[in-house]
């Protein structure tokens, strides 16, 4: 039986996004070096590790910084690091040492009009809560597939 | 003389496909409505900072196909012509048809879900000029002049999509919150 996950757990700073070798997470102090889990939603989950090659400024070298996005995501708080991923993703969600067990978790990714929604969930038999939730703009429109948030 | 698929068409779109920040370059139904909602904030404190108006159809183009045939969900020969983009996607052979986009949805920095089955939009409210992005910010309390003249109070919260005192002085101007993408508003909220 799956035990509860940990409230004391600080999602925003040990979780975050990927799109290609770019890590886009609410925490500015993640040393070169690091090691973490990626994640890719979806059925067949895939899971592959990466590690951190030091801080991105710019889209040349993350695509979240790209001209059309830069201003919307930098506004969102996100720090973004280059990072060796292997092999490499095009989306996905990354999760350091420090979150818990890859078991613990529900993996989820949505497109809403013109972004992408990650989220990490409890277990259901746990009780199904949001733990953290990463909002990625791209800048340009899509067809959305995320759930409707009621009003 | 068309040109083939690949790199040359992302500095190609860099160039004469780009979209715009311009409040101006709106429709002008939903132009006037954005200045008035947009000049209401700023007389009251906000600061608005815009991100994208009216997005380029030409752009779209591109990326919706080059998107899909990367991706391998059509044939080359399936994608449609647009006039004023004389591109050849079907290279006479299929991989590099889908190399050539691919190089395409790469430098355009393309998110490919590996769920997804939906390219990028050949159509939307910002190609309409139905729509804007923007992040708007205020300290504390501010009160906004609606439509109507009457002040509503403002308290800021920081996920815009919670604020929904903010829609309603955003509707009374006809610039219409869709709550799934923090910063966009539009004219019939999509």
């Amino acid at each position: 039986m799956a035990q509860p996950v940990t409230q004391a757990i600080d999602y925003d700073r040990n979780v975050g996004w990927l799109h290609g070798n770019c890590l886009a997470i609410l925490n500015p102090e993640l040393p070169a070096g690091s090691m973490f889990t990626v994640v890719v939603p979806g059925v067949p989950q895939r899971v592959s590790s990466a590690t951190i090659v030091g801080r991105a400024y710019d889209g040349e070298t993350c695509m979240a910084l790209l001209e059309d996005r830069r201003q919307v995501n930098e506004g969102s708080g996100y720090s973004f690091y280059r990072v060796d991923a292997r092999p490499e993703v095009n989306l996905g969600i990354a999760m350091l040492g420090t979150a818990g067990r890859l078991d613990d978790y529900a993996f989820d990714a949505c497109n809403t009009t013109e972004g992408v929604v990650f989220s990490l969930k409890a277990l259901p038999q746990a009780g199904g809560a949001t733990l953290w939730r990463g909002y990625y703009y791209l800048g340009y429109d899509t067809e959305p597939n995320c759930p409707v948030p009621s009003q | 003389m068309p040109t083939k698929s690949g790199h040359y068409w992302v500095s190609w779109a860099n160039a004469f496909a780009k979209n715009s920040e311009k409040i101006d370059d709106l429709a002008p139904t939903f132009r006037d409505n954005v200045r008035q909602f947009v000049q209401a904030l700023t007389e009251a404190g906000a600061t608005v900072s815009v991100s994208a108006t009216r997005r380029s159809e030409k752009r779209a183009y591109l990326f919706h196909w080059s998107w899909k045939i990367s991706q391998g969900k059509c044939k080359p020969s399936e994608a449609t012509k647009m006039i004023g983009v004389d591109i050849e996607w079907d290279h006479g052979d299929d991989r590099l048809s889908r190399a050539g986009a691919l190089e395409m949805a790469r430098a355009f920095g393309l998110a490919v879900p590996p769920w997804s089955t939906n390219p990028p939009s050949l159509t939307s409210s910002h190609i309409r000029g139905e729509a804007i992005d923007m992040t708007i910010r205020w300290t504390g309390v501010i009160r906004v002049r609606q439509k109507d003249g009457a002040d509503m109070p403002l308290a800021f919260t920081p996920n815009v999509m919670a604020n929904s005192a903010l829609h309603r002085v955003g509707e009374s101007y006809g610039v219409r919150k869709l709550v799934t993408d923090a910063p966009h508003w539009s004219l019939n909220g999509r």
